[in-house]
């Protein structure tokens, strides 16, 4: 019986931790990736998941997800 | 209160680096983990923290003669001038001889267009050990002459203070 593709699966399955975001700093005093931002400040390549507490908490702008 | 004895610590981390993928710039100040973020400064020996301001006094008559109503502040410059001890790559051919960062040891002396610009972390200790102070400022640098000889006098590097919103200072163990 033949395997069925696992190619096509590996983008959605992609571990969430792995996953990065490019955010857009909403306040000013934001702490991620390393730095302490200002407002209007663009970053890419935070954590999802610290993303996505740092916009539920209104400090960024989540403008893409990589 | 307390008598004061402050020991200094002066770090650095220069305005255009790239560290992982972000700008260091005057709204975005690296943390200090990874320690690598910042260059420390070698031995400082005194620090003098000042702020000038320019001020237009408003008067206005009593009885006999005008009085001070109330000061208007237009502006301000804080300048932080500290005495270092030792010279390093960036302190010499930089700042004093007016170069851009030397490559492999070469640069150009006043080459340099724009003023050595970035974070300064500025830690004070009293001489318990405890820290006073924690300053994290964005600003730019310069040192004037400096006269080599038999002296081994300290030289004077001087910081200016330019706006950033994210600058902060902390204050600790002083009641």
């Amino acid at each position: 019986m033949p395997k069925e593709p696992k190619a096509s699966a590996a983008a959605d399955t992609t571990p969430a931790e792995t996953r990065t975001a490019k955010i857009k700093t909403l306040v000013s005093h934001v702490k991620a990736k390393g730095f302490t931002l200002g407002r209007g400040q663009t970053v890419a390549g935070v954590p999802l998941a610290h993303a996505e507490y740092l916009e539920k908490s209104g400090e960024v702008q989540i403008l893409e997800v990589l | 209160m307390k008598d004061l004895i402050l020991g200094n610590h002066l770090l650095f981390a220069r305005a255009g680096d790239l560290i992982d993928g972000v700008t260091v710039g005057p709204e975005a100040r690296p943390d200090t983990d990874p320690e690598s973020n910042y260059l420390k400064l070698p031995t400082v020996e005194d620090w003098e923290p000042k702020i000038d301001r320019n001020i237009v006094k408003r008067r206005a008559p009593s009885p006999g003669k005008y009085r001070d109503r109330k000061s208007i502040l237009l502006n301000q410059t804080i300048t932080h001038a500290f005495s270092l001890q030792e010279w390093t790559e960036m302190t010499f051919a930089e700042l004093l001889l007016g170069g851009n960062k030397p490559v492999a040891g070469v640069f150009v002396p006043g080459e340099r267009e724009e003023l050595v610009t970035g974070w300064w972390i500025v830690q004070g200790y009293d001489q318990t050990d405890e820290q006073i102070v924690a300053l994290n400022i964005y600003g730019e640098a310069s040192i004037g002459s400096y006269k080599f000889g038999e002296r081994l006098d300290p030289y004077a590097l001087v910081i200016t203070e330019l706006y950033s919103s994210i600058s902060t200072g902390e204050v600790t163990n002083l009641s």
